[in-house]
């Protein structure tokens, strides 16, 4: 039926599909959720969570203003489980970068000026869970952020170097009722304890907020969205929220 | 609404006045210590302006006004006072002295060392004012 179309209409007819570097840099899709399910942990968040107890995320990475004295963040905090080594000679040598340049867009800019490797050893459960996702050549950054119940983040805006859209691995590791993470102009994200999504945290401003009674964490996976695994689960996951018809 | 301002004053005998006002509405204070934290009920439109006007310059002692922070219908304004945009009204003897002419405004403009107005354009919801604005910053974005 095609046959006698112009070539032009014929190939777009025939070979339009999703596409990771479409969806992801040209769409400004405030969030994409991702075909897959986080395990449940019980036990490994507790015992996480007190090892990290004291340390300052944004300390280490040398914020201007540590958690406790920015009014903007209230009891919010992170640990870092893959990223750049040695992360102090990162940071002097990559600040140069526009001030405003989130983490994790400084990591996958010098993706390949550092070693990047685990700070978790390899029995972790969620480095053995993410490697079977990512590779660890693809992995730029992984960070964990945690809210106790009445913690949050005020609104704000995140910069890339590049102008991605669509670009945070984010899961839901444990995700109360409650939880808020809410875009501007979007709403809140629908999120469930377990769920995976691509978010967009560029475009738009954002914030959370923990109104559950218990502790919230998730896992935050900067990486390269054009390798064969994510690439393919990008695309699915598009194809499966926005062609569910098919 | 509600207007909470902090505002460092300069000084040594002639303590500043300054005038707050919205499109329809003002409140004048005389900013008597070094950190001043002053609040007003002005009443704004859903597009207007919120100024400060620098009222008593006195040259000899070289008097001035700082505005650190602004809170309106307590959203602290952050970073979007620097928005604000100061226009002087210079002392005429001044400013025919000066060989290089000084700028007709100054943005940001929050300190405020002639006399003159600082205007910073408003809508309501302020929330909704700064979500705009944030998308609408000229910093690179996706």
């Amino acid at each position: 039926m095609t046959d006698k179309l112009p070539k032009l209409l014929k190939d777009a007819i025939e070979q339009n599909k999703p596409d990771v570097k479409v969806i992801t840099e040209n769409l400004k899709l405030p969030w994409l959720k991702l075909d897959l399910t986080f395990p449940n942990m019980p036990t490994y968040w507790p015992t996480y969570l007190e090892n990290i107890e004291g340390k300052d995320w944004r300390g280490q990475w040398k914020f201007e203003e540590d958690s406790k004295s920015n009014y903007q963040v209230k009891d919010w905090n992170g640990g870092l489980l893959f990223g750049p080594q040695p992360h102090d000679e990162f940071l002097k040598t990559t600040q140069d970068i526009r001030f405003d340049v989130d983490e994790d867009s400084r990591c996958k800019k010098y993706r390949k000026d550092f070693k990047f490797d685990w700070y978790v050893n390899k029995s972790d459960l969620v480095r053995k869970w993410i490697g079977t996702i990512i590779p660890d050549e693809d992995l730029n950054l992984v960070n964990t952020y945690y809210i106790p119940p009445g913690g949050y983040v005020f609104p704000h805006k995140d910069y890339p170097h590049d102008g991605v859209g669509l670009a945070k691995i984010y899961i839901a590791a444990v995700w109360d009722k409650g939880n808020v993470f809410g875009i501007y102009g979007c709403g809140n994200i629908p999120i469930k304890q377990g769920d995976v999504f691509l978010l967009n945290n560029y475009t738009l401003p954002h914030w959370v907020y923990n109104g559950s009674n218990t502790k919230r964490c998730v896992i935050d996976i900067g990486a390269n969205l054009n390798s064969p695994q994510l690439k393919d689960l990008v695309e699915t996951s598009f194809k499966k929220y926005f062609q569910n018809n098919e | 609404m509600k207007i909470v301002l902090e505002v460092l004053a300069q000084f040594k005998n002639t303590a500043p006045n300054i005038k707050v006002s919205s499109n329809v509405d003002n409140c004048e204070f005389n900013l008597e210590n070094k950190t001043n934290t002053i609040e007003c009920n002005l009443n704004l439109q859903s597009s207007d302006t919120i100024s400060i006007e620098f009222l008593n310059k006195d040259d000899n002692e070289d008097n001035v006004v700082n505005l650190k922070k602004m809170i309106v219908d307590d959203i602290d304004m952050q970073h979007f006072i620097y928005d604000g945009e100061f226009f002087p009204t210079y002392n005429t003897n001044w400013y025919n002295e000066q060989t290089i002419k000084p700028p007709k405004s100054y943005k940001p403009g929050t300190e405020m060392r002639h006399n003159g107005k600082w205007i910073l354009n408003v809508q309501l919801p302020i929330w909704k004012m700064m979500m705009d604005n944030w998308i609408n910053d000229d910093r690179q974005t996706s």
